[in-house]
């Protein structure tokens, strides 16, 4: 969502924060404090949880186990003999609280690195059981190792002692209250960031974020690191909460009650997270034998917002808000306008000599027996636009793939600007200055036109992690700026003021527009256009081609594969035809279209051997 | 003569793209109809909306004068349309004799045993190749033979009305040859109705009595097929306006 | 001769895996969903088992067949309610999330509308082993032999008979090679004039009837509860996904090695650990082969 706020707020809130740390004296009871200290460290598994599912888009059934890692690994580095005198554990490390929780995060994620592998090959329901399954083998580690866990009967931790300060009991709130709070900035910061973003990306569309030179197996791991890590410090907190934990508190029903609860809240949303997790905490509180019925509530709870609220308690409330206070976008795009207004969009695709723009030699294709290109060797200069036509199955997406990387051809090199391109990935490509643009339209949906510009600008952003963590100046000032950029790009073609509209509320041409701003934001030296006039009317085909002119004027080298004969023969410079993965002709368009071979790719050989006039 | 299939203004979307922009053509029984134009003209998104694979936006379609659209896809084969689909879609797990009979399925559902035993005799009299090869596994014919399968498939339930995809996609010209052979095997035994939508226009006119030609969704011209051989419309239609050298 | 008994107990056990697993395939193989809630339906044929023979004493093989008509009720009311909304819904696993919420209300309907205890469920053929190959011992009595349950026994035959009969409906008959085309390219089969909501309604069905069938089965050598079937459920995936989701051979395959690993593993490691093997073997096939062993690998075209 949009990270700007009206300055008045913005310097109100950090003081609203403190107001929650007079809640323990003025509740004044063990049992409350208590349900409120639990609902924190919840609150910060679910958000933990929501980077996977809400962010990355895969549904983890096994978190409980990552929360158990960290509650374990706190549990068994700090606990004492005293307390634990019947136990089977071999050794004591009585560390301070503090220190153990350093392990224990690093702990949870590195088995969030040992689960993000597995995501990288399998989706959804594969992907689900897995989870569950990891879940599983974490509790049957700590239910099974005795000489570590104690087994079923779990480990007594001592209270709580900072610098010989009694944190136990109500007095807990004071130690978790601040690490929610840090949690949800730093949880709000990276999903509202160029982070953030490109794991939406990923979750809408893989491909698409590649080519926007975003590694997906980087962030898809990196996503479930830091979900993991995130989990595991909820889990050493709650490791305190009751000063004991047990195998049974961390089994498969956990995980699935707490997917519950994130989906209740709403999903993509800090104070959703505490919602829902409110709920769970307090229902079986407010009924009496809630405790009972509470799965079969819960499980017909999940299935309503499934069908009727989708999005959420939030959401819910999102749409209420907007009935009394309809979306206003007016100060922010006065602020876009004027920061847009001194960005030359164009500036860094302008080439001068050199290499040429694209260079397939020899380059052939083939899935086991069928061979899809062959022998094709293709050679486009700088600052030319080519277009790439054929029938049907005549290899030109197979082409592009083999272009952009998504497949490695059997034989024949690529080069780009002089550069190999062999052994590069997609996103590699793509930071090489390979954009493109896709038939199907592979838009981010429920990312607004703005943010899917933005995903375009992802190789500008040089913040650290760190920086984007804590809103650092370095990281706030990229996004400052990237924001004016992909206005600016909007501009460009013409979008602006779809800027705060969801890509998937666009009308077709405006997706087709959407997507070249996007490609252009990669400051492309090679543009590949894949069938951007497909379904649009005479008039946008005719903005597209002024799209066109404009980009070659530029100095954008660009490929144009299309279907739409008047619009390629009028914008290209050259023409190459392809058929059954052959090269059949080349030349300038007048020519293409006379050529009797390519008259006979396309519509079969004339009976008569009268050539029909053009 | 009233039309066997007659479509009026037909309106199809396929996501955000509007796909058909107001199509109006008719087939008469007994006629071949070929439908031409260049990739993303509409053609096969108008074979799946007749076979309500698609459902159109506005307009309507009527079979034997009775309403199509309402119909679900099952429905449209019980009353007589075959649609041999792009990409000839033969079942590959399945052998050869299975996929034949799976084209029998309603027949045999009515319990016509005999009159499937026969037909399928019958196809193996037109396609001998698919009698040899019976027993094989439909995924490891070759493109031509599984297009003669997807077409024996289509034909066994008796068909008022073939509907014809591409047959010529991703086939070597040489094949192609052999199936348009076939195609006006099947026009000069009269057997059934077919509306043939193809790329390779010349191909195509050549086969059929009558033709439309789409482009972008909507129909450039139609008429009587030989006419348009001479109708420089249709290069036009796939290869765009004349471009100065 | 302990392994061997050992190994039919491994067996047996590892029948139900395969029928469970069978469950998943055939929903799977023509909706493409995975039914999360399956276990659960085990669990619940399991318990109305119980409710109809122990409590109500009815005969066994009465409430064989109203726990399979219950079970195919239930399935048809989980693709209407569950299943068929959620695959209607912009989020692309709103089915998994549907499907596992069934699967904790079936669990939770259990505890609440019947018992959270554990209970004994009799054999109809009695819970004495069937002793083989007992020899005679120098001191005049007879050696242990091999010991085999009766149940164990009914076990292997029912499941080995339904999946030989569902996989023989799939070959031979018309209606089953149907099936299979919906499974395969689901809008050609509608080309052929097959109804695929018909197919896939039935398919669940049949699935969660299967399920069923396998509680009742199970439960007189282990014990009937409301959780008895969450963790079967899950290692059942693993099962199905060993074997292929789509093969029926592959079931059995896959509950096969399933159900040995856990009685070799728990005898000779220990119990705690029985589970591992399985999972262990899930997980690096899901890494290195995701289709199985007797999967067929998509060839995707972009």
């Amino acid at each position: 969502m949009d990270a700007t706020r009206r300055p008045l707020l913005f310097r109100l809130a950090p003081l609203l924060l403190l107001l929650p740390l007079v809640l323990p004296k003025a509740i004044d009871n063990g049992y409350y404090v208590g349900l409120l200290n639990r609902i924190m460290v919840y609150a910060i598994l679910v958000a933990s949880l929501d980077l996977v599912v809400g962010y990355i888009g895969d549904v983890s059934i096994g978190h409980a186990g990552l929360f158990a890692i960290g509650a374990y690994a706190v549990a068994v580095l700090t606990a004492s003999p005293n307390l634990n005198t019947e136990s089977t554990i071999a050794h004591f490390y009585q560390l301070p609280f503090v220190v153990a929780l350093v392990p224990a995060v690093l702990l949870a994620a590195f088995a969030g690195f040992l689960l993000g592998f597995p995501a990288l090959r399998s989706s959804g329901p594969y992907l689900a059981v897995i989870t569950i399954v990891y879940g599983l083998i974490i509790y049957t580690f700590i239910n099974e190792q005795e000489l570590i866990t104690n087994g079923t009967k779990g480990i007594t931790l001592s209270t709580l002692k900072l610098g010989g300060v009694r944190l136990g009991g109500i007095n807990y709130f004071y130690v978790v209250y601040p690490v929610l709070v840090v949690s949800m900035f730093v949880v709000h910061n990276v999903t509202h960031s160029f982070w953030g973003r490109a794991f939406e990306a990923i979750k809408y569309s893989g491909v698409a974020a590649e080519s926007c030179g975003i590694s997906r197996s980087y962030f898809k791991v990196a996503a479930f690191v830091l979900s993991a890590a995130l989990a595991g410090l909820a889990g050493g907190f709650f490791a305190q909460l009751d000063a004991y934990v047990a195998p049974n508190t961390f089994a498969y029903n956990f995980s699935v009650e707490f997917l519950i609860a994130l989906i209740f809240g709403g999903v993509r949303s800090v104070l959703g997270n505490l919602i829902g997790v409110a709920l769970l905490v307090t229902l079986p509180d407010i009924f009496n034998r809630f405790n009972d019925y509470r799965l079969m509530v819960y499980g017909t709870l999940l299935l309503l917002v499934l069908y009727f609220m989708p999005e959420g308690v939030v959401g819910i409330g999102r749409r209420i808000w907007r009935r009394f206070r309809p979306e206003d976008h007016t100060a922010e795009f006065a602020a876009l306008e004027k920061a847009a207004s001194d960005v030359d969009v164009l500036s860094g695709m302008r080439q001068g000599e050199g290499p040429p723009a694209l260079e397939l030699q020899g380059v052939e294709m083939r899935f086991g027996g069928l061979t899809a290109v062959r022998d094709l060797s293709l050679t486009i200069p700088r600052g030319a636009v080519r277009g790439l036509i054929g029938p049907n199955g005549s290899g030109k997406s197979t082409t592009v793939n083999v272009l952009t990387g998504i497949y490695v051809q059997t034989k024949g090199r690529v080069l780009s600007f002089g550069d190999a391109l062999d052994g590069l990935k997609t996103w590699q490509r793509a930071r090489k200055g390979i954009a493109r643009t896709f038939q199907n339209l592979q838009l981010f949906a429920d990312l607004t036109v703005l943010e899917n510009v933005m995903v375009g600008l992802h190789q500008s952003f040089k913040s650290s992690l760190f920086e984007v963590m804590f809103r650092l100046p370095r990281a706030r000032r990229e996004e400052r700026e990237a924001r004016a950029r992909a206005y600016a790009l909007l501009k460009f073609v013409g979008m602006e003021k779809a800027a705060f509209e969801r890509a998937r509320n666009l009308s077709y041409g405006q997706a087709r527009h959407l997507e070249i701003a996007r490609a252009l934001a990669l400051s492309p030296r090679l543009l590949l256009l894949d069938e951007p006039a497909a379904g649009l009317t005479a008039g946008e085909i005719e903005e597209i081609n002024a799209l066109i002119q404009r980009m070659k004027a530029a100095g954008v080298s660009i490929l144009l594969i299309e279907h739409h004969m008047d619009m390629v023969m009028a914008i290209s410079d050259e023409v190459t035809v392809l058929d059954f993965g052959k090269k059949i002709a080349e030349g300038k368009p007048g020519v293409v279209q006379a050529d009797p071979i390519v008259v006979e790719a396309y519509l079969g050989k004339h009976p008569t051997s009268v050539v029909v006039p053009a | 003569m009233s039309a066997l299939l007659s479509v009026k203004d037909l309106v199809v979307d396929y996501g955000k793209i509007r796909a058909l922009k107001g199509l109006t053509l008719d087939v008469a029984e007994g006629e071949l109809v070929a439908v031409i134009g260049s990739n993303g003209a509409g053609k096969t998104t108008l074979m799946r909306t007749i076979s309500s694979l698609l459902r159109p936006t506005s307009g309507s379609i009527t079979f034997e004068s009775k309403d199509l659209i309402a119909a679900p896809p099952h429905e449209v084969v019980r009353r007589g349309i075959a649609h041999v689909p792009e990409g000839r879609r033969v079942f590959a797990q399945q052998t050869v004799r299975d996929n034949l009979v799976l084209g029998a399925f309603l027949p045999l559902r009515q319990g016509l045993k005999a009159q499937v035993e026969e037909d399928l005799t019958r196809m193996y009299g037109i396609f001998p190749r698919l009698k040899e090869r019976q027993d094989q596994l439909a995924g490891t014919l070759s493109g031509g033979e599984q297009q003669m399968l997807a077409i024996a498939r289509a034909l066994v339930s008796r068909p008022k009305l073939l509907l014809l995809d591409e047959p010529s996609m991703g086939l070597a010209p040489v094949i192609i040859d052999e199936v348009f052979r076939l195609i006006e095997q099947l026009k000069s035994s009269k057997s059934t109705t077919i509306l043939l939508v193809e790329q390779l226009a010349f191909r195509a006119l050549e086969v059929a009595d009558r033709a439309y030609v789409i482009e972008q969704g909507h129909i450039r011209t139609s008429g009587p097929a030989k006419a348009m051989l001479a109708n420089p419309d249709v290069q036009r239609a796939y290869l765009g306006a004349a471009h100065a050298h | 001769m302990q392994t061997l008994q050992l190994l039919i107990s491994g067996i047996a056990q590892g029948m139900i895996y395969a029928l469970v697993a069978f469950g998943y395939n055939i929903t799977f193989s023509t909706s493409k969903t995975l039914n999360f809630s399956l276990g659960n339906f085990l669990m619940a044929g399991g318990v109305i088992g119980f409710v109809l023979y122990m409590t109500r004493g009815n005969p066994y093989w009465a409430a064989v067949l109203a726990v399979m008509a219950v079970g195919a009720i239930g399935g048809a009311i989980l693709l209407k309610v569950a299943v068929e909304p959620s695959l209607r819904q912009r989020n692309a696993y709103g089915w998994i999330l549907a499907t596992l919420a069934v699967g904790i209300i079936l669990r939770n309907a259990a505890e609440v509308f019947w018992s959270t205890d554990d209970f004994k469920f009799r054999s109809p053929l009695g819970d004495s082993p069937i002793r083989l190959f007992q020899v005679p011992k120098p001191d005049g009595t007879l050696s242990a032999g091999l010991g085999v349950y009766p149940q164990e026994l009914l076990i292997i035959g029912i499941s080995l008979a339904i999946v030989a009969g569902v996989e023989a409906f799939r070959k031979f008959t018309v209606f089953g090679k149907a099936v299979q085309a919906v499974s395969e390219d689901k809008d050609t089969a509608s080309l052929m004039g097959i109804d695929q909501r018909f197919v896939i309604l039935f398919s669940f069905m049949l699935s969660t009837a299967i399920a069923c069938l396998a509680g009742v089965l199970v439960a007189p050598i282990t014990l009937v509860s409301a959780t008895m079937g969450t963790v079967l459920g899950v290692k059942a995936y693993s099962a199905s996904i060993i074997g292929g989701l789509e093969s029926g051979i592959g079931a059995v395959v896959g509950g096969l090695f399933l159900g040995v690993s856990e009685a070799l593993t728990a005898r000779f490691v220990s119990t705690g650990y029985k589970d591992v093997p399985g999972f262990v073997v899930l997980i690096l096939l899901l890494l290195f082969k995701p289709s199985g062993l007797f999967g067929r690998a998509a060839i995707r075209k972009v």
